[in-house]
């Protein structure tokens, strides 16, 4: 959940003058900055700062841990060689999200993971088996469900409902307009709602 | 968000941290890649594209400067020559903007320098829409014959005309050859008496193109204000040379004295 918290705070837009921001903003700001004036320990804060969260969203849409990293690395290495792209008035993680969002659309795409999804092996290392069994097995069929969604649907859950980003922001992330993203969710939210009625039928009850 | 939207973050948020720990860390991976030998390479590469890419965009922004000069200026000068032309045929009036209008006395065009845009008019003979100043004096040349008559054309033309009172009479050769000259450098130049404040002066204006920002329209006139004293003191021949945008001018006189005068804002019709 930390993380979570993390990316409420970062993927906040600036106001177009840039004037507001928060502090992590503005660290990335002065990071990107001094990485544009060469100085590559501005990357290395960048990394520490963005790495964890680029990772888990690319593998979200990827479905696989050590192409997610591959892919972040990457977007890393990608973002060093555009920073003079970057307007250091505006917010770094956006920009970046959009290099790692497109690296894992681009990966999925061409190494067809049509059924990409999460990789249950990798999932149960730090899971207690024997706790919230429920919970588990609802999660089982969201992912199931997810592993299923096109991955450019795919790439919007997870902006929307890891990342927390609003529609307009999504929609700067992938590079599509603000309906496209709109329909997208939509058609997505239906069918993880499938998924989730018929796994978890008792349990939604419940929780509803 | 509501239950379902809170439970699919939940399941993402779940599966993603326990697939990816906390303790993850890229930084030696790409801080290895920075220190490979070709990333230097690849650290130029974009700084290349970029200079090649600016340098492109200079040479087309010349290609197409020269390209418009090359085909926008001469229709327009082709045009004013056109209406000189046209006044040079005299009678023939095959240009609406500017009409032939006999004053008093009758007049005619009694020669043309179309290279120049000096056109030797009849006196009382006024192009409608143009002004005539009285008269010029051609400079290191002759003194002007009392009454001859000058048009001004914003731009590109001059006219002079002959004397008001006599009759027509044709500048001479080398006169129109010093305007012609002049003209080829590329200089609007205007050769103009004015009366105020010190009556009897000749002044060269050059660079008529604009004044102060504004273009110059058809007839303006200028007014240098000054001292008149000072001006009384060159000797009655006075090359003023206006520069295009500022509101000061230097005087030349005929005896090589120089003045800084400030030239009037109210460069309007004379």
């Amino acid at each position: 959940m930390g993380v979570r918290r993390i990316f409420t705070t970062t993927m906040v837009e600036a106001t177009p003058a840039g004037e507001t921001g928060s502090s992590d903003d503005w660290r990335d700001r002065e990071a990107a900055i001094a990485l544009q004036g060469g100085d590559e320990r501005g990357l290395e804060t960048l990394v520490r700062r963005h790495q964890i969260p680029a990772i888990r969203a690319a593998f979200a849409i990827t479905g696989d841990r050590h192409l997610a990293e591959d892919i972040v690395a990457d977007a890393f290495l990608n973002a060093y060689l555009r920073i003079h792209q970057f307007d250091s008035k505006r917010p770094f993680t956006p920009w970046f999200f959009r290099i790692v969002v497109n690296g894992a659309l681009k990966a999925v795409s061409r190494r067809q993971y049509v059924s990409a999804g999460l990789d249950p092996a990798s999932t149960e290392a730090h899971c207690d088996p024997e706790a919230h069994v429920l919970q588990r097995e609802l999660q089982q069929s969201v992912f199931d469900a997810i592993r299923a969604l096109p991955p450019k649907q795919r790439a919007v859950v997870v902006l929307r409902y890891y990342l927390d980003l609003d529609e307009a922001s999504i929609a700067r992330t992938v590079g599509s307009p603000r309906g496209t993203v709109k329909a997208r969710l939509f058609l997505a939210r239906n069918r993880l709602r499938k998924a989730l009625q018929y796994a978890g039928e008792v349990d939604m009850g419940n929780k509803r | 968000m509501n239950t379902v939207e809170r439970d699919i973050a939940r399941a993402i948020e779940r599966q993603v941290e326990n697939a990816v720990p906390d303790d993850t860390d890229l930084w030696p991976v790409i801080e290895r890649r920075l220190g490979e030998p070709n990333h230097a390479w690849h650290r130029a590469k974009p700084i290349q594209r970029r200079t090649l890419f600016i340098a492109a965009l200079v040479a087309l922004c010349m290609v197409a400067l020269s390209m418009v000069t090359a085909v926008a200026v001469p229709p327009v000068r082709a045009a004013w020559t056109a209406k000189l032309t046209t006044l040079t045929g005299g009678q023939q009036q095959r240009h609406s903007s500017i009409s032939s209008r006999p004053a008093a006395g009758g007049g005619q065009v009694i020669g043309v320098d179309p290279t120049s845009n000096v056109i030797v008019l009849s006196p009382g003979y006024v192009p409608e829409g143009l002004t005539i100043y009285e008269v010029a004096d051609i400079p290191r040349r002759p003194p002007p014959s009392p009454g001859q008559h000058v048009v001004v054309v914003p731009h590109t033309a001059i006219l002079v005309a002959g004397p008001a009172s006599s009759q027509p009479t044709r500048p001479s050769d080398a006169a129109l050859a010093a305007v012609s000259s002049l003209g080829k450098a590329g200089v609007d130049v205007v050769y103009m008496r004015y009366s105020s404040p010190t009556s009897g002066d000749y002044v060269e204006v050059i660079e008529t193109a604009s004044w102060a920002g504004q273009p110059q329209v058809e007839g303006e006139s200028i007014i240098v204000t000054g001292s008149p004293a000072q001006l009384q003191e060159s000797g009655g021949q006075t090359a003023v040379k206006l520069i295009r945008g500022r509101t000061v001018v230097t005087v030349r006189t005929n005896l090589g004295r120089e003045q800084t005068l400030k030239v009037a804002e109210n460069f309007k019709s004379g």
